[in-house]
């Protein structure tokens, strides 16, 4: 078929139906922010064409929404519906849509409601597509346009989103979504494209701090480097290297998370490093290493659509992991994937679910044990799979015999019928995955729910193939690189056990040093020893204890108690105000190096803006206290130091800069030919068999009584992040959700006597936050939900620091908590 | 067999909904949305898209006064005029005619009854008690000498054939036909009647056998009972009178087509038309007629600004009409995910003539007659028969000392022609005519301006256009407007090259088969009384006194 497109006809025709646009069109060209960028006055003026004056079809329309992010003047809609269009088929969010008819008809949302009070998720991504005015980005609006464009990863969560910074005399004057070849393709969530705001805010840190009694005051970096130094050999030499911790950090590359952990190791002489991972994904590292060998995602998002079905569970995707709820809600929504949601919150994501399950908080072993029950009982299990490529089997499915539907309904309230679906659906599939994440690992059971994981997949044969497999989304942007380059107290890089004399070995001869044998302290740990005394220095990069520990309020006390504590920090955050040092470091889109998302995709980062006045990258500092340590850590860049690190790191073997391009590799990547593996365990597991764990059904550590009788779980918000030193500093962000609630279910509000937005006081065995009621059916009954982003509210004051026995991580989703009406301020 | 479609419960709770208040609150689209698993936003899309549903709630009493273009011959613009003036009286436009009413206007308080107003001439007053005093017309049945009539169909159809007197006599006839014909017999013998769709201009014979030859899975026979466009209500007249007759017709076509499923859509307002299929299904199942063959209503509102077939495949499919409209031109096929033959009463019963051997080509059709006649009625002519025989046989003629300017044929896709076509067959006047256009006659005598008119149906193609593509949303209204700057005296010369350019874009551009014909009365206007807009133009001078006295 011969297709014109340049046709007298064809050109007349596009002529007149622009011209007829026109009509309808507002003339407000000269001060719409589109500006240059508006596609409908590029193609009127290429075509000689104006606003007529004379003959047109007025269509005045309210400016609406007070949303902080985005614009809508759809006076200016041209009826395209791209934004319709990207809403549904790329975002899954079904927002918006066309609605009227004639002049009247607009992309509208149900009810013609505000963006933030409908399903809009504020991402944006319609904003980004809309050729005219219509929707603009409020952050961006009079920055003027940018004068060159560059291409990060987004600082915030594990997905690794590709962020296109559109830069104006070195200021962040927008930011938009690289579509070529990223893993987001044109999608970012809010926090991506409105988060930012953080990079050029006034309280960034611009030179060392040190104390003079109370007070921090500036200082040069020479004097505080030595400061630094000094207080390092006065610990080390008195209560010797293990009195000392370091924190390392999952907002650094990987470069950085290499050179700290060896600069804890080889020069001052401890494995006492470790970073947040330990307060996410640690049982996963833990119960996946024990099924599989490997404790990372088998397999990669591109392949998340191949899933006939999809099991989320532990993972409030659509408001924590945005752009992978994107990819989940169109596989659903085009008809290929059948969704499963098992979450005690009834999350958003239920809407896309053939199936949800509502188990009681910290039941998932009860629950996942009677999916495989079912599967045993019901004849579903791949046979041939547990035979030839799993150990163990037969010890493990003893233990699961007690858990039947009936049992387990008793213990997580879920009805038989429901879970028999959901076993039959999962079971069934020629291809079915298992996504999760912290509602999962953080529990004093956390291992044994990731196991009870792996056992649910291997019994089914989900493993090792498309569209399958076991896949933890990992919270921060590097949280999985930090674990992959040995910013753990218990491996060197690659997942080494320290205490492997070979391994050891290597080590020492690459590094020139004598290295620790003994595993270091968890994070958990040594806040801990800390409080006993026992610790008496941290140095803590990138990371807010004072926020992100449970019982924060001990972790607090211990962080008063340390000898000496260096914070080394973009902001000065609620730890460094109380530290000895404070070191400005930079942001990531200040500096060049390599991030690992949570499919172990290692993807470039390159340098965007200046950083303010003296702040340095981490590298760098941590380069610097070595050589005045005496221990010379001299690199040309952060490619050098990758070139060590694949030198050492078999799964990074064939990792390089110049490998690298735009489109990054996957681990393990052992060789400069290797081309990167999307998908583990391919033909055997990584440690040979498959491992099948029999777990048993444990309550949380903490579970109400008549004193504390309501349930806290903790989680994150869709518009803040951590402990909110990022999110809170960028203004759309913070404008929009400047503090924190505690979300009651409207039935035990009611009983509480307590109204939506009515003061309201939590207190634990630990301590009293005080916060405001917000009441949603969200929470199931009995519970309630926090989250930790706000100081003002710390919600880690609550929760009980028990920690799981191998991850060693803290039961932050449950606790037991009183809820009391509180007098208004 | 499926054959509610799944947006067919969307639609029946949000009329539920809609019906229980006398408006759709917010809170009912969230809550209907979320019982079936479909976003709020499309839930509300689609609501919003019907003129029936409305957001907020209607002032007590308030009178909708059916602005369909008989309507609008008989004064309902001067009614609306006259309401307007009266304290506290707030008549909104009515259009998907709620009511039998063909052609006479009609004022209808909302949900209190119909009442049928007289007409009301520029200058007259209307008082609240003309509105009273008017005779309450029942919603259930059309009045009776609607029926009554000469020709194949309406001959000898004193009063209506209702499903029990069906199945008292008819219904043998059909089962033994059904069994003594194959499939492949059935369509030889719907070949050999030549009858012609009505709504596409294709043999039907042709369409049934593209269907029985298809690859689609399941195919699926459709009669839209609503009538193609406002106010027009043979449609739903023929499928009042003899409902079994239109099903005996779809389950022949299934049965040629060999597809199991027939869907009949319905007209919500017309309440005396669903209760009448419902109970006709109803005896259909009771009875165990031709089990083989499953038959369903679908009842959602009539009036759909869109193509109807795009739009009632949308509703049915729970899709906005712009969706549908965009899934119709990446391939009709995808529209219902089936192959359909969709068509109206008219054509089904003609169909159902082959039980009793009568299949032959038709000679006559279902005509409307409005405007300036005697006696406005629906009648069945001749195809051989000229205009003026059909109106001085069927309407009573021409009023005395009427001087007729026009004739507008074929509704709201059709468009007004020179008296002297009153002298042209039926068979030719209707091939002049866009195929969806209906057979609907209006007289127009020397009062009406014809320039009026066509602002008239560019303000209609405004309201029967979707808005999905460009052209469709923003045609009606620029040429609305250009028509206006004539009426109000601005006119230019070069507006009239504007409005031919702009329509002659939309037909060659618009998403969807509607865009193209929905200003089809404007063209026509232009073409045969552009002495009449020129005038407008350069003298300043409305013959009619409409635009100026």
């Amino acid at each position: 078929m011969d297709i014109r497109t340049d046709s007298p006809r064809a050109l007349e025709a596009r002529r007149r139906t622009l011209e007829l646009i026109l009509t309808n069109h507002p003339e407000t060209c000269v001060i719409c922010e589109k500006g240059n960028a508006c596609q409908l006055r590029d193609l009127a003026s290429g075509m000689g064409l104006a606003l007529s004056s004379e003959k047109r079809v007025g269509t005045l329309r309210g400016i609406v929404d007070a949303n902080p992010f985005i614009h809508r003047d759809l006076s200016k809609c041209i009826g395209c519906q791209i934004c319709v269009r990207a809403c549904r088929e790329i975002q899954g969010a079904e927002a918006v849509e066309f609605t009227g008819i004639s002049t009247g008809s607009s992309p509208l949302t149900a009810n013609d409601s505000e963006l933030a009070g409908s399903a809009c998720e504020l991402c944006g991504l319609c904003v980004a597509m809309c050729p005219v005015g219509a929707l603009i980005e409020k952050p961006s609006k009079h920055t003027g346009t940018e004068d060159r464009r560059a291409t990060v990863i987004c600082p915030y969560c594990g997905v690794g989103c590709t962020l296109e910074l559109r830069i104006r005399e070195d200021r962040i004057v927008g930011v938009g979504a690289d579509v070529s070849g990223s893993v987001n393709g044109p999608s970012l969530c809010a926090k991506g494209r409105y988060g930012l705001g953080y990079v050029g805010h006034p309280d960034r840190l611009t030179a060392p701090l040190v104390r003079e009694g109370d007070e921090l005051v500036e200082t040069s970096w020479e004097d505080a480097l030595k400061r630094f130094t000094e207080g390092l050999r006065r610990i080390t030499e008195k209560h010797g290297a293990d009195a000392v911790g370091v924190l390392a950090s999952a907002k650094a590359t990987n470069e950085e998370n290499y050179l700290i952990q060896k600069f804890t190791r080889a020069c001052i002489g401890t494995n006492n490093v470790d970073h947040c991972a330990r307060l996410c994904h640690s049982p996963t590292v833990a119960g996946l290493s024990a099924a599989f060998g490997s404790g990372a995602m088998t397999n990669s998002l591109e392949d998340l659509a191949e899933a006939d079905v999809i099991l989320l569970t532990g993972t409030n995707t659509i408001e924590n992991h945005p752009v992978i709820a994107q990819m989940i809600k169109t596989a659903v929504l085009s008809g290929g994937t059948r969704l499963i949601v098992s979450d005690p919150r009834d999350i958003s994501m239920a809407r896309y679910a053939e199936v949800t399950l509502s188990p009681r908080l910290g039941t998932d072993v009860a629950w996942l044990n009677g999916m495989a029950n079912v599967v045993l009982s019901e004849g579903l299990a791949d046979e041939r799979f547990i035979k030839e490529r799993t150990e163990d089997f037969d010890e493990w499915r003893a233990s699961v015999e007690p858990y039947t539907p009936e049992l387990v309904r008793k213990i997580t309230g879920i009805k038989p019928a429901d879970l028999k679906w959901a076993a039959r659906l999962y079971a069934s599939a020629s291809a079915a995955a298992i996504y999760y994440a912290m509602g999962i690992t953080q529990h004093s059971t956390g291992t044994d729910n990731v196991k009870a994981v792996a056992n649910l997949a291997m019994l089914t044969g989900n493993i090792g193939r498309p569209g399958t497999g076991v896949n933890p989304l990992r919270g921060q942007n590097n949280v999985q690189g930090a674990c992959d380059v040995g910013a753990l107290p218990n491996v060197f890089p690659g997942y080494q056990q320290v205490t492997d004399k070979k391994v050891r070995k290597e080590f020492e001869k690459a590094w020139g040093v004598k290295l620790p044998a003994a595993p270091g302290l968890t994070v958990t740990e040594m806040i801990e020893a800390a409080a006993k005394g026992k610790l008496k220095a941290m140095y803590i990069i990138g990371e807010n204890p004072v926020m992100t520990e449970p019982d924060a309020s001990h972790a607090e006390a211990a962080l008063c108690k340390l000898d000496f504590l260096v914070i080394q920090d973009i902001f000065l955050t609620e730890s460094a105000a109380i530290a000895d040092i404070v070191l400005p470091s930079m942001a990531s889109v200040e500096k060049e190096g390599t991030f690992t998302n949570t499919e172990r995709l290692v993807q470039r980062s390159r340098a965007a803006v200046p950083a303010p006045s003296q702040a340095r990258s981490d590298a760098d500092i941590v380069c610097d206290i070595a050589g005045l340590m005496k221990y010379p850590m001299n690199y040309s860049g952060p490619s050098a130091v990758m070139e060590e690190i694949s030198s050492l790191t078999p799964s990074y073997g064939g990792i390089s800069y110049s490998r690298l391009g735009r489109r990054g590799l996957r681990w393990p990547c052992p060789d400069s030919k290797h081309r990167g593996t999307k998908i583990l365990h391919l033909k055997e597991f990584t440690r040979g068999k498959g491992k099948f764990h029999p777990v048993e059904y444990i309550q949380p550590a903490e579970m109400p009584d008549e004193e504390y009788p309501f349930i806290l779980t903790t989680g994150r918000m869709p518009y803040q992040f951590h402990a909110g030193s990022m999110s809170r500093r960028s203004a759309a962000l913070d404008e929009y959700t400047p503090e924190g609630w505690a979300e009651l279910n409207p039935s035990d509000a009611k009983s509480l006597g307590i109204k939506e937005g009515d003061p309201i006081e939590l207190s634990s065995r630990r301590g009293t936050v005080r916060t405001t009621a917000r009441l949603s059916r969200r929470s199931p009954r009995g519970a309630v939900f926090m989250s930790f982003h706000f100081a003002e509210q710390a919600a880690n004051k609550l929760t009980n620091p028990v920690l799981d026995k191998e991850g060693k991580i803290p039961e932050f989703k449950v606790c037991a908590v009183r809820v009391e009406p509180a007098v208004p301020e | 067999m499926d054959v509610r479609g799944p947006g067919s419960a969307l639609i029946e709770r949000l009329l539920e909904e809609s019906d229980r208040k006398g408006f759709l609150e917010p809170a009912a689209v969230d809550r209907v949305s979320r019982e079936l698993s479909v976003p709020a936003s499309r839930g509300y899309s689609i609501a919003g898209q019907l003129e029936y549903f409305r957001f907020s709630p209607s002032p007590e009493g308030q009178v909708k006064i059916c602005s369909g273009p008989a309507c609008r011959l008989a004064g309902s613009s001067h009614t609306v005029q006259a309401l307007e003036a009266l304290p506290g009286a707030g008549p909104v436009p009515l259009l998907g005619s709620p009511i039998w009413h063909t052609p006479i206007l009609a004022a209808v308080p909302d949900r209190k009854g119909t009442a049928m107003a007289r007409s009301v001439k520029p200058g007259d007053e209307l008082a609240t008690a003309d509105l009273q005093r008017a005779p309450l017309a029942t919603v259930e049945e059309p009045t009776r000498e609607l029926l009554s009539g000469k020709g194949e169909l309406l001959g000898g159809l004193k009063r209506r054939r209702s499903p029990a007197d069906y199945f008292r006599s008819g219904a043998r006839r059909l089962v033994m036909f059904l069994e003594r014909s194959t499939p492949g017999e059935t369509l030889r013998a719907m070949k050999a009647s030549r009858l012609i769709d009505t709504a596409s201009g294709h043999e039907v014979a042709d369409i049934i056998e593209d269907i029985a030859n298809g690859e689609a899975p399941s195919g699926m026979i459709v009669c839209d009972t609503g009538g193609r466009e406002p106010e027009n209500d043979t449609a739903s007249i023929l499928a009042w009178a003899d409902p079994m007759g239109v099903i005996e017709g779809m389950l022949i076509a299934a049965h040629a087509a060999g597809v199991g499923r027939v869907m009949l859509f319905v007209p919500h307002e017309h309440r005396g038309l669903k209760e009448s299929f419902a109970r006709s299904i109803a005896d259909l199942k009771r009875y165990g007629l031709w089990p083989a063959v499953d038959v369903e209503m679908f009842a959602a509102p009539n009036f759909i600004p869109a193509d109807r077939e795009i739009g009632i495949a949308s509703l049915y499919e729970g899709l906005t009409l712009s969706e549908g409209a965009s899934r119709a031109k990446a391939s009709p096929m995808r529209l219902w995910g089936a192959d359909v033959f969709i068509s109206d009463p008219e054509v089904f019963l003609r169909i159902s003539k082959l039980v009793s051997g009568r299949g032959k080509a038709a000679t006559s059709r279902i005509i409307s007659v409005g405007g300036r006649v005697n006696r406005p009625c629906v009648a069945e002519a001749a195809l051989t028969s000229t205009a003026g025989e059909v109106i001085s046989e069927s309407a009573g003629g021409i009023p005395d000392g009427s001087a007729i300017k026009a004739v507008h044929f074929g509704g709201a896709y059709g468009g007004p022609l020179r008296p002297v076509a009153l002298n042209s067959g039926l068979r030719s006047l209707f091939g002049r005519l866009d195929s969806a256009g209906s057979g609907q006659i209006l007289l127009i005598d020397r009062d009406t301006c014809m320039v009026s008119w066509a602002e008239y149906f560019a303000w209609l193609g405004e309201q029967l256009c979707c808005g999905a593509c460009a052209v469709g949303r923003l045609g009606p209204s620029f040429v609305r407007r250009l028509i206006g700057k004539i009426t109000s005296g601005k006119g230019e010369l070069s507006d009239l090259e504007e409005i031919r350019n702009t329509i002659e874009l939309m037909k060659e551009t618009s998403l969807c088969p509607q865009g193209g014909r929905i200003l089809n009365p404007v063209l026509f206007a232009l073409e045969n009384f552009s002495g009449e807009f020129e005038e407008h133009i350069s003298k300043k001078k409305c013959q009619a006194g409409v635009c100026w006295p």
